[in-house]
């Protein structure tokens, strides 16, 4: 068994990144993102002995960082910086057509309501099944199914509307 | 499982191992509808990738590392105060006296001191752990614990010292958090006293390794060396750890 400070840097190595993608689509916020991460990161550390089970241990992390983000709603609701100015990752497949697509999908997930966002965003980010999102999420997993469901239909939609109406303005 | 629901499932999850799922991909049509899924959750995944401060994780352990500092030098009195107006206990006495007598052996005193350190947090649960919590703990080294002997437990985990897996307990004392740790496989001689800061104790030879009992500055540590050791009762025993002389 790793040392307490090994143990909790390789939870930090390895999770903080996609802890901080889940935050910023939760808060749309890099600041808020980044102090939901910290904040997350200090409460497992005093907690860390509670953290039996190694498979589990992104599931924890994502209960304390969705905690976190309750918390911050409690005490004050922060004005939101839109999403989009937000840099993408580097990617290679950078034409014209998929900036634009990304661009798209990018403002019809912030225009989804929260309780269809969050379910995928936990199964595109976490990569989480539904099972362990109803586990997070303390919702069924049928009701799990049936938001990232109609999540997907709507930013489909999304996707084929803006193209259909591009294709229509040429 | 019919086109509508394959559909549906698709949806959800293209990845799906369901059974019945993987069995209608049998179907050509079905998996051209699998793939364009796929295509489509991968654009997804495109559009979520938004980029992560390059640093954070660095930053995140400066500051946890920052913060174990900050703890382990405000650790509060005030919980203790009252008894600490009795602090020239004669056990305080007695271990200071064996300090005089005994030179230590630096390197696993020290080492089980800077543990106390880094688990700082560990002296401030209040909560109480449960007995699934302690079994977990205490399977790995085939003990119990008489709960009853020892007080009300705060804090039991496997600490990781000098190479090493042990058994770490924090439990109420008479002056404060008393912290037991007990690493088989190590050796001291004697038993030595340790103190630091605010806290003092003593490091004995015990079972098939070492035991360290630390508590705060006025705690009768002989006492709940002896506390520990009655309240600890081995299932067996573990021939099997070579000894490591520090």
């Amino acid at each position: 068994m790793l040392g307490k400070q090994k143990r909790f840097e390789a939870l930090v190595e390895s999770y903080s990144t996609d802890l901080f993608r889940y935050a910023l689509w939760l808060s749309h916020d890099r600041h808020v993102a980044e102090d939901l991460v910290q904040e997350t990161f200090t409460r497992a550390w005093k907690s860390l002995h509670q953290l039996k089970d190694n498979k589990a241990e992104k599931g924890w992390l994502t209960t304390i960082l969705r905690n976190e983000n309750a918390r911050r709603f409690q005490r004050f609701q922060p004005d939101l910086v839109e999403i989009e100015k937000v840099p993408l990752s580097a990617n290679k497949d950078d034409e014209p057509e998929a900036k634009m697509e990304r661009r798209i999908l990018r403002k019809a997930m912030l225009a989804l309501d929260e309780k269809y966002r969050e379910p995928l965003i936990l199964q595109v980010i976490h990569g989480f099944s539904c099972r362990e999102i109803s586990q997070t999420m303390e919702i069924s997993e049928n009701a799990v199914m049936t938001r990232i469901f109609r999540a997907k239909q709507q930013l489909k939609s999304a996707l084929t509307e803006t193209n259909d109406s591009v294709v229509v303005r040429l | 499982m019919n086109e509508l629901q394959f559909r549906k499932q698709c949806i959800i999850d293209p990845d799906t191992p369901d059974v019945e799922f993987q069995q209608a991909l049998e179907s050509a049509n079905n998996r051209e509808f699998q793939e364009q899924c796929m295509e489509f959750d991968s654009k997804l995944a495109d559009a979520l990738n938004v980029a992560a401060p390059e640093d954070l994780a660095q930053r995140i352990i400066e500051r946890n590392r920052a913060q174990k500092t900050d703890r382990s030098r405000s650790f509060s009195w005030n919980n203790w105060r009252p008894s600490l107006a009795a602090a020239a206990s004669i056990a305080a006495t007695m271990v200071f006296a064996i300090a005089l007598l005994l030179r230590p052996q630096v390197a696993l005193s020290e080492m089980m001191i800077d543990h106390l350190y880094d688990d700082i947090n560990a002296l401030h649960v209040r909560t109480t752990v449960t007995d699934a919590e302690l079994s977990h703990v205490l399977d790995h080294f085939d003990v119990d614990i008489e709960r009853s002997s020892i007080g009300t437990l705060h804090f039991a985990d496997v600490c990781h010292i000098d190479k090493t897996d042990g058994i770490h307990v924090v439990y109420d004392g008479a002056n404060g958090p008393v912290t037991a740790i007990y690493l088989p496989g190590k050796e001291v001689k004697r038993l030595q006293a340790i103190s630091r800061d605010q806290f003092q104790g003593i490091i004995f030879p015990y079972h098939e390794g070492v035991m360290a009992i630390i508590g705060l500055m006025g705690e009768d540590v002989l006492q709940q060396k002896d506390k520990v050791e009655k309240a600890l009762s081995w299932k067996m025993a573990d021939s099997n750890i070579q000894k490591t002389s520090t």
